[in-house]
C-alpha cells in the first residue's frame, strides 16, 4: 500500500517541471548552478519546457521581461543560489517598477545549511522582499506545487509584478505529492480583488467632468498595455468618440496608435512641446494607467494647475501618491473604460471635437512649433535622423523595438511610431542600462518570425553584450542598432547643461571594434557613419536573415530636446534652439 | 512639510514567516522608526495574527504606508486607528526595583493607584506588573525612578477601535 503511494510521488524538481507545464509555460530563461542542478536534471529528462540559456542571470530576467511584455504571458526564469539569484535582482526590480509579470525560481542551499553562510548561500527572500510583489521560501516539498500555482496567479493578477520562489536543494531532491493545477484561494489576496468593484457614482462623476470639458486631455500609461488588447481597443474607440487629444507616457506608447490624429506625442521630460503644454493648460485630465511619475510631472507644485483630474489605476497605492486627484477610480483599465464609454453613450453624448475647436487650434499652434525638429547634417548622422529613417524603413514590418537607457532611448521614443501595444519594450521605471539586448532576445523567442530591433547606445550595449552568444546559439535574428556617440550621452548632456560641461567619467574610451566583435560572435556586423549610406545599411540590416550588430556612428554631442529642466514645470519646457536658457530649478531632481 | 506626529496602525495578517518582515520594511525604507510593535495570533487555528504598530510620521506618508500594507499579499486588513474615530489601547510593563525594605514598601504603596501587582520577589529585587495606556505606564515608570528602578520590559500597545467598529470594515 505504502509502496503504491510512494510511486505516485515526484521529486521537487519534477514537481517544478510539471507545475510550470500546467501553467502553460513552454519557454524559460535561466542559468544553471549547484543549488538548482536537480531542477536542471529534471529539465533534461523532459521535452515540454524549452530552456534558453542566457549568459548572465540579469539577462535572463530581462529576457523574461521582453518575453512577457511582447506575449502578454508570465515570464519565467530559473537561477541558482547566491550569485545566480543576486544577479537576477536588477531584472526583478526592473519588472517590479514596470509591473511586468515574472516568476523567478531560485535554487537555495539545503534547508539544514540555511543561515550558516553555506557555499553560494544568500538570503534571497530577504534580499528580494522589496523588489518582488511576493516571495516564498519552500520548506516542504508537498507545498511546492501549490506555491508555484499561487505565484503565477499573484504575478499576473491585479497590478502584475515579479514573484520569487526560493527552493532549497533538498526540497528539489525530496519526494512529495503534487495534486496538479488547483484553484487559488488566498483569502488575504482576494480582499484586494474585491476593491475592483466599480462604483457607478465614480463613473458618473468622471463623465460629468469629461462631457463638459473645454480643454480635455487623455494621459495614458502602461496600465493600458498591461490590461490587454481590449483596453487599447476601447481607448481608441473612446478617444475617437470624444474627439479629445491624447498623450502617452514612455510606458504607454503603442496603447493608442501614434499615427492617429488625436495623438499629440509622448509627454514628460523629453516629450513633445504640444503634449506638455496641453497637460499644463488642460481643464480636465483623464489619467488611465499612469502613475504621475516624476519624469512626467516635472515640478509637482507647477503640475497642471488648472485641471480637474480623473485617475484610473488598478493599484490604489498609485492614486493620490504624488498628485491630488478629484475623481479616483480603482480598477482595471479595460473594465473602467467600458463603464465610462457605456455611461457616455447612455447620456447621449456625441463627438465634441467641434465644441473644443478652440482647444484643438491651440494645440495645433503648439504642434506648429515642431518641437522634434533638429539641425540636419549631410556630414554626420544625426541620431534623430537615424531614428526617423529606422522608423520609415521598418514601419511596414510592425517591428518589436527594445531599447537600453539614455539618449538613444528618448530618440527612439520620440521618432519611432507605434500603432499597436506590446511592440515597445523599454525600461521605464528603473531605467536599467543593459535592458535592451536581453529583452530583445525574449521578444524574439516569443515572436520567432517578427522583426525585433534593439536600439541601444554604445555604453548601454556593453552592459549586457555577452548576450550576443545567446543570440547566436538560438539563431535569433535580432537586429541591434547602436547609436554610437562615444559617450554616455545622457550623462554628458546633464553635465553640459548642469555641471558647466565638466564631462566627469562620461567619455567612452577604448570602445571595441564593433565589426570585429560581431564577427567574433559569428554575427553579421554593419557599420555606417554617412547619412547618405544610412538607408541602404538599414535595409541591409532588416533584409539579412540572421542577427545583425549595426554600429551606427552618430554626432558625438547631440542633446535630446525638448527638455523640461529638472525641477521645472511643463510650461518651462525648452526646445533645442533654447538650450542656452537652461536653468536648473532643483539640483536634487534626477 | 506636514507635521510629524504619533500614529497607531493595526494589521491583520497571515501567521507566516516573511509577513512581518515585509510590513516592517515599509517603515524602515522611508526612514521611519517603529516605536512599538506587538504581534500575536488571534484565531483558534493560529492562522492569522494581529499586529499593532506605533510610529511617528506625516499623515500623508502614513496614509500611503497603510495603502502599501494592504497591498502586501498576506495582509488581510490594515488601517490607522485615529483619535478622531476613537480607539482603545493597553500596554503591559514589567518594572523591577532593587531597593531596601523600607523603599520597597513605599513603592508598593505608591503603585497601588496603578492597580499594579508584584509578580516576583527575590532578595531586595521586586518586579511590578503594570497595565494601562502608554501614558499611564510612562507615568508609573517615572514615579518608580525614585524607588530604585532597575530594569524595564514593555510589550508595546495592543489597540483597537472603540465600540463595534472592526478593522475589516475600514
Amino acid at each position: 500500500m505504502t509502496n503504491l503511494k510512494e510511486t505516485h510521488k515526484l521529486t521537487g524538481a519534477e514537481i517544478i517541471v510539471k507545475a510550470l507545464v500546467n501553467e502553460g509555460v513552454d519557454v524559460i530563461f535561466g542559468y544553471p548552478g549547484g543549488a538548482i542542478l536537480p531542477f536542471y536534471d529534471a529539465l533534461f529528462l523532459q521535452n515540454k519546457l524549452h530552456h534558453i540559456l542566457t549568459r548572465h542571470e540579469q539577462a535572463a530576467a530581462h529576457a523574461a521581461e521582453g518575453y512577457a511584455r511582447s506575449m502578454g504571458k508570465v515570464g519565467v526564469i530559473t537561477v541558482t543560489s547566491g550569485p545566480g539569484a543576486t544577479n537576477a535582482i536588477t531584472g526583478l526590480t526592473d519588472a517590479y517598477l514596470d509591473s511586468i509579470p515574472l516568476v523567478c525560481i531560485s535554487g537555495q542551499v539545503a534547508t539544514g545549511l540555511i543561515g550558516t553562510d553555506g557555499f553560494q548561500e544568500a538570503d534571497i527572500t530577504g534580499l528580494t522582499r522589496s523588489c518582488t510583489k511576493h516571495n516564498y521560501l519552500v520548506k516542504d516539498v508537498n507545498d511546492l506545487g501549490y506555491i508555484i500555482h499561487e505565484a503565477f496567479y499573484i504575478a499576473r493578477s491585479g497590478r502584475p509584478g515579479p514573484v520569487l520562489i526560493d527552493v532549497p536543494k533538498d526540497v528539489q531532491n525530496g519526494y512529495g505529492i503534487y495534486s496538479g493545477k488547483m484553484a487559488i484561494n488566498r483569502a488575504s489576496y482576494q480582499v484586494k480583488k474585491r476593491q475592483f468593484e466599480l462604483h457607478h457614482d465614480k463613473i458618473s462623476a468622471a463623465i460629468d467632468l469629461i462631457e463638459k470639458a473645454k480643454r480635455p486631455i487623455f494621459y495614458t500609461g502602461g496600465g493600458i498595455i498591461n490590461s490587454g488588447e481590449k483596453a487599447s481597443k476601447l481607448l481608441g474607440e473612446f478617444v475617437r468618440e470624444t474627439g479629445y487629444p491624447i498623450t502617452n507616457t514612455l510606458m504607454g506608447l503603442g496603447g493608442f496608435p501614434a499615427s492617429d490624429s488625436h495623438f499629440i506625442g509622448m509627454l514628460g521630460m523629453h516629450g513633445t512641446y504640444e503634449a506638455n503644454m496641453a497637460m499644463y493648460e488642460c481643464d480636465v485630465m483623464i489619467n488611465i494607467g499612469a502613475r504621475f511619475d516624476d519624469r512626467v510631472t516635472g515640478r509637482v507644485s507647477g503640475f497642471s494647475p488648472h485641471s480637474k483630474k480623473i485617475h484610473i489605476d488598478i493599484d490604489d497605492c498609485s492614486i493620490g501618491k504624488i498628485i491630488h486627484v478629484d475623481v479616483p477610480i480603482v480598477g482595471d483599465a479595460a473594465c473602467v473604460l467600458e463603464a465610462l464609454f457605456c455611461e457616455w453613450k447612455r447620456r447621449g453624448n456625441k463627438n465634441r471635437k467641434k465644441e473644443i475647436s478652440i482647444w484643438w487650434s491651440k494645440i495645433k499652434k503648439w504642434q506648429d512649433v515642431n518641437s522634434l525638429s533638429y539641425e540636419e547634417s549631410s556630414k554626420v548622422i544625426k541620431p534623430e535622423y537615424a531614428m526617423q529613417r529606422l522608423n520609415a524603413l521598418t514601419r511596414d514590418h510592425k517591428p518589436f523595438v527594445s531599447t537600453d537607457v539614455g539618449q538613444h532611448q528618448m530618440w527612439a521614443a520620440q521618432y519611432i511610431q507605434f500603432d499597436e501595444p506590446k511592440k515597445w519594450l523599454t525600461s521605464g521605471g528603473l531605467g536599467t542600462m543593459g535592458y535592451g539586448v536581453p529583452s530583445a532576445v525574449g521578444a524574439q523567442v516569443a515572436n520567432r518570425d517578427a522583426l525585433v530591433i534593439c536600439v541601444s547606445g554604445d555604453a548601454s550595449f556593453m552592459m549586457n553584450m555577452q548576450e550576443l552568444a545567446t543570440i547566436k546559439q538560438y539563431s535569433l535574428p535580432v537586429k541591434i542598432l547602436i547609436l554610437n556617440n562615444r559617450y554616455m550621452g545622457m550623462v554628458r548632456q546633464w553635465q553640459e547643461l548642469i555641471y558647466e560641461k565638466r564631462e566627469s567619467q562620461s567619455y567612452m574610451e577604448s570602445l571595441p571594434d564593433f565589426m570585429k566583435l560581431a564577427e567574433s560572435f559569428g554575427i553579421k556586423g554593419i557599420e555606417c557613419d554617412k547619412p547618405d549610406h544610412l538607408d541602404k545599411k538599414i535595409l541591409e540590416m532588416i533584409n539579412h536573415q540572421g542577427p545583425v550588430l549595426f554600429n551606427c556612428v552618430v554626432e558625438k554631442s547631440e542633446n535630446v530636446f525638448p527638455m523640461i529642466p529638472a525641477g521645472s514645470a511643463h510650461n518651462e519646457i525648452l526646445l533645442g534652439s533654447q538650450a542656452k536658457l537652461y536653468v536648473t530649478k532643483d539640483i536634487n531632481a534626477v | 512639510m506636514s507635521e510629524i506626529k504619533k500614529h497607531v496602525i493595526a494589521i491583520i495578517v497571515d501567521n507566516e514567516f516573511g509577513a512581518l518582515a515585509r510590513i516592517v520594511e515599509l517603515f524602515s525604507a522611508r526612514g521611519y522608526n517603529i516605536e512599538t510593535l506587538t504581534v500575536a495570533p488571534i484565531t483558534h487555528d493560529k492562522k492569522k495574527s494581529r499586529i499593532t504598530i506605533t510610529t511617528y510620521g506625516s499623515d500623508k506618508t502614513i496614509e500611503l504606508i497603510c495603502k502599501l500594507l494592504r497591498r502586501i499579499v498576506p495582509v488581510h486588513h490594515a488601517a490607522e486607528l485615529t483619535a478622531s474615530e476613537g480607539y482603545i489601547e493597553r500596554e503591559l510593563a514589567l518594572a523591577q526595583i532593587i531597593a531596601d525594605e523600607e523603599t520597597r514598601e513605599k513603592a508598593i504603596a505608591m503603585m497601588e493607584k496603578y492597580r499594579s501587582y508584584v509578580i516576583d520577589i527575590e532578595g531586595d529585587s521586586l518586579v511590578f506588573e503594570i497595565i494601562g495606556d502608554s501614558k499611564t505606564i510612562e507615568e508609573a515608570l517615572e514615579n518608580l525612578t525614585d524607588y530604585g528602578l532597575a530594569t524595564i520590559s514593555r510589550t508595546g500597545i495592543a489597540a483597537g477601535f472603540k465600540g463595534k467598529k472592526r478593522l475589516d470594515e475600514v
